[in-house]
């Protein structure tokens, strides 16, 4: 009781200082946090492509859809996967991504503008962010009929795992049945983009979209719209992974016959100009909040010394009196640490409820300078810059402590 | 004189007696003023039009009074230069309209020694060095529906008629307006230059560029020059117009750094406290007491900031610049003067509340704070 009574008094004269600190540890830790979400986010594709693709891959893109009207038929749409269906039995060829899609019109849907359904390949699935909630399909058509799907967007961040969804495709009714959720980061692959300088971003896209996984029951509800499932993106553009093995020859052949259908682009090098952007991407985000991180942790070194300087004579008084060196070293620790520790532990409480709060609409940060992703991982970047700072305080107390003992004080004192 | 011997004694005994804490407080000016050289060069000094289009603002476009040969010594010249890319304007016309073109008409193209681009295909190749006699589209002309991409991808070869050169067509490309076509239809005479582009291999300084642009207006007279300077002048004065706002926001953020270590001077100024009693008491005046503190302050940073601009200079090409994201845009000595200027400035303001503290209290209220 006696100890905590020093310590409240202590705090009590340095009040307006120790509010400043933790002010300025707020700040510096919300900066910090959020310039790694930034970067996480922008991150996410570049290290999915980089795990999924081991050997060559190739993005196939046709652009005459942007000067079509887009009125595909059954019969385009069937070339393009009598193509796609040559590739995959090519021994060089390892994996085809592919994704199409359909507008589902929902039964419960208001305004009747209904959701895209995308259908994807299972290799596809490799490139989708970790789930926010619920599980990948065990099997992508229920033994009832209804349809697994992973529900994508802000909008679903509450829908429960199971929930069955009932909706009109082309005219057909039928039954989607949630098994998992995604809206955290609320982003899923897609080959809708097109630049001469394709990079990782161009192929995610943010909700809110409903998942489906190809087989033939998915296929044929998709396909049974061909002018959408072919629009734009679905089959007119997929990426092909080769194995690892495969020879020159055999990538070079695929390639030149699929010129004659459109252009390709080498995934190395999507992937290097992808590399390329990330890097500036952490330079832009990083290097302000990391240079006021280090200002900050020289900051509190040098209140630590001051601190104990500053309460040395009181602690020589306390050490005749039978106070431990221990205990004082804990003292100025606990008294830094006041500071510390309620900055802490809101920058916690800000990364783990940060989505929450951008779903509730309670906050919109990030929603338009750039998306931030935080999971149960990231408060240990904040836990551990405060781990770091206390060390760096009981450094310096140790350093201070050894260099003057409180006897030496004393008799200094009465000199 | 004595003023600097006191202040010359001051120092010394900081030195002594705070070694350790004086350290601190250079070390913390000196990491709060290499943040700043940073975010001045990166956010402040450079222009972002130029950072992410470098190799636009180094382009330099001369429109021909009348067209010349490929074989031409000026384009040689200019060729030491940068890389030099020359356009012709002729009519394309092909046998069967229907097929590929929408209607006969005046088109450009374009050439460059080695016909590498760096464009990528959308449709068929680009790869010119096959084929002396080939042509590759670009997408503005699908998008503008002059030509059919189906119809392209309908037949096995496509013929046109340029210049009245017969050229196959071999592909789309990605970017720019214009198609492209072999250098050596230049080089043997069958097309002519109209105008060209110099790119250089960086950018020019406004002045070097207006400079270079003059040059060129000697080297081909009665042609019109057009400097990226000039044609993208808007831009770069919207962006100056910004830069006041955020040299401002920048010494905010020095300021919120440096006054985070000002406790640390407030501390050497309060172990003097009973020097500067006994000076009050034996008539020295306010301000002499605040001009010597202004002072110690003032040295011990300009000691840092001067330290942390040589260290930026040293290891400028071995460190910083890769971690810059502007690094197309050097710092030059007029922006460490204005970085050590503004950044003293800047101390000298951190230090105003406990000076203006110290002015306030009597010397009796100095005497009991030191008792």
């Amino acid at each position: 009781m006696k100890r905590i009574l020093l310590w409240y008094h202590s705090v009590k004269s340095s009040i307006f200082s120790l509010f400043v600190l933790f002010l300025a540890m707020v700040m510096v830790l919300f900066l910090f946090s959020n310039a790694i979400a930034e970067y996480r986010y922008e991150a996410i594709g570049y290290e999915r492509f980089s795990a999924a693709f081991e050997g060559k891959g190739l993005f196939f893109t046709d652009v005459s859809s942007a000067t079509t009207d887009g009125n595909y038929t059954i019969e385009d749409v069937e070339q393009r996967l009598e193509v796609i269906e040559s590739l995959r039995q090519n021994p060089s060829v390892a994996e085809i991504y592919t994704e199409t899609h359909v507008n589902a019109i929902l039964e419960d849907d208001e305004d009747g503008y209904g959701v895209m359904v995308r259908c994807y390949s299972p290799a596809m699935l490799e490139l989708f962010p970790e789930l926010s909630r619920g599980q990948w399909f065990q099997e992508p058509v229920n033994s009832d009929g209804s349809i697994n799907i992973i529900v994508c967007g802000s909008d679903y961040w509450d829908v429960p795992i199971g929930t069955e969804i009932k909706a009109e495709v082309s005219e057909k009714k039928v039954v989607f049945r949630v098994c998992g959720v995604l809206y955290s980061p609320e982003m899923i692959p897609m080959f809708g983009g097109y630049s001469s300088n394709m990079y990782l971003d161009m192929f995610y896209k943010e909700g809110p979209h409903f998942v489906i996984s190809e087989c033939e029951e998915t296929m044929d509800l998709v396909l049974s719209d061909p002018s959408t499932a072919f629009s734009g993106t679905a089959y007119n553009n997929f990426l092909i992974e080769f194995e690892k093995n495969a020879r020159e020859e055999d990538i070079n052949s695929v390639m030149d016959s699929l010129k004659k259908l459109g252009g390709c682009q080498e995934m190395s090098d999507i992937l290097d100009y992808s590399g390329m952007l990330l890097r500036k991407t952490f330079l832009s985000s990083m290097m302000t909040p990391l240079f006021l991180l280090g200002i900050s942790f020289i900051a509190y070194f040098s209140i630590s010394i001051l601190s104990v300087q500053k309460r040395l004579y009181s602690y020589s008084v306390y050490y005749l009196l039978g106070y431990s060196k221990a205990r004082m070293v804990w003292s100025t620790v606990c008294h830094i640490g006041i500071a510390l520790i309620p900055a802490v532990l809101l920058n916690v409480w800000y990364t783990l409820s940060y989505r929450t709060w951008v779903m509730r609409g309670i906050m919109e940060i990030g929603k338009t300078d750039a998306e931030l992703y935080f999971d149960s991982f990231s408060p240990w970047f904040a836990v551990g810059a405060a781990v770091f700072l206390f060390l760096i305080t009981l450094v310096a107390c140790l350093g201070v402590l050894r260099k003057k003992s409180p006897t030496d004080v004393w008799r200094r004192s009465k000199e | 004189m004595k003023n600097v011997y006191i202040l010359w004694n001051r120092l010394k005994t900081h030195f002594e007696e705070h070694f350790l804490l004086v350290l601190l407080f250079l070390l913390g000016i000196f990491s709060s003023t290499l943040f700043y050289i940073y975010y001045y060069g990166d956010y402040v000094k450079p222009s972002s039009f130029i950072t992410g289009l470098e190799s636009v603002i180094s382009q330099y476009k001369i429109v021909l009074s009348e067209p010349i040969s490929a074989s031409d010594d000026r384009i040689a010249s200019l060729e030491e230069k940068g890389s030099v890319t020359v356009y012709s304007t002729e009519l394309l016309s092909a046998d069967n309209t229907d097929v590929i073109l929408k209607s006969e008409s005046e088109y450009e193209v374009q050439a460059k020694k080695g016909n590498d681009f760096g464009y990528t295909a959308i449709y068929g190749s680009v790869d010119l060095n096959q084929n002396v006699s080939s042509i590759i589209f670009s997408y503005s002309d699908i998008m503008m529906s002059n030509i059919s991409l189906e119809n392209l991808q309908a037949v096995e070869s496509v013929e046109v008629s340029y210049g009245g050169v017969s050229l196959t067509v071999i592909g789309v490309h990605s970017m720019g307006l214009s198609g492209c076509v072999p250098y050596e239809l230049f080089e043997n005479g069958a097309l002519s230059v109209d105008s060209l582009q110099v790119e250089l291999p960086g950018h020019l300084s406004q002045n070097e560029s207006a400079d270079f642009v003059i040059s060129l207006q000697n080297m081909f007279p009665e042609s019109e020059v057009i400097d990226p300077y000039v044609y993208y002048g808007n831009y770069l004065k919207a962006e100056d117009e910004q830069k006041p706002m955020v040299l401002i926001k920048a010494m905010g953020l020095m300021l919120l750094a440096v006054f985070t270590f000002m406790f640390l001077a407030k501390y050497l100024f309060d172990m003097s406290l009973r020097e500067n009693v006994v000076y009050r008491l034996v008539g020295a005046e306010r301000a002499d007491i605040v001009l010597l503190a202004l002072g110690e302050i003032l040295i011990l940073a300009a000691t840092s900031v001067l330290s942390a601009v040589f260290v930026h200079i040293f290891f400028y090409d071995s460190f910083f610049e890769k971690i810059r994201i502007s690094s197309n845009q050097p710092y030059i000595a007029s922006d460490y003067l204005i970085i050590a200027s503004s950044s003293l400035l800047v101390c000298v303001i951190a230090c105003i509340p406990f000076l203006i503290s110290f002015w306030r209290k009597t010397v009796i209220q100095l005497k009991n704070d030191v008792e």
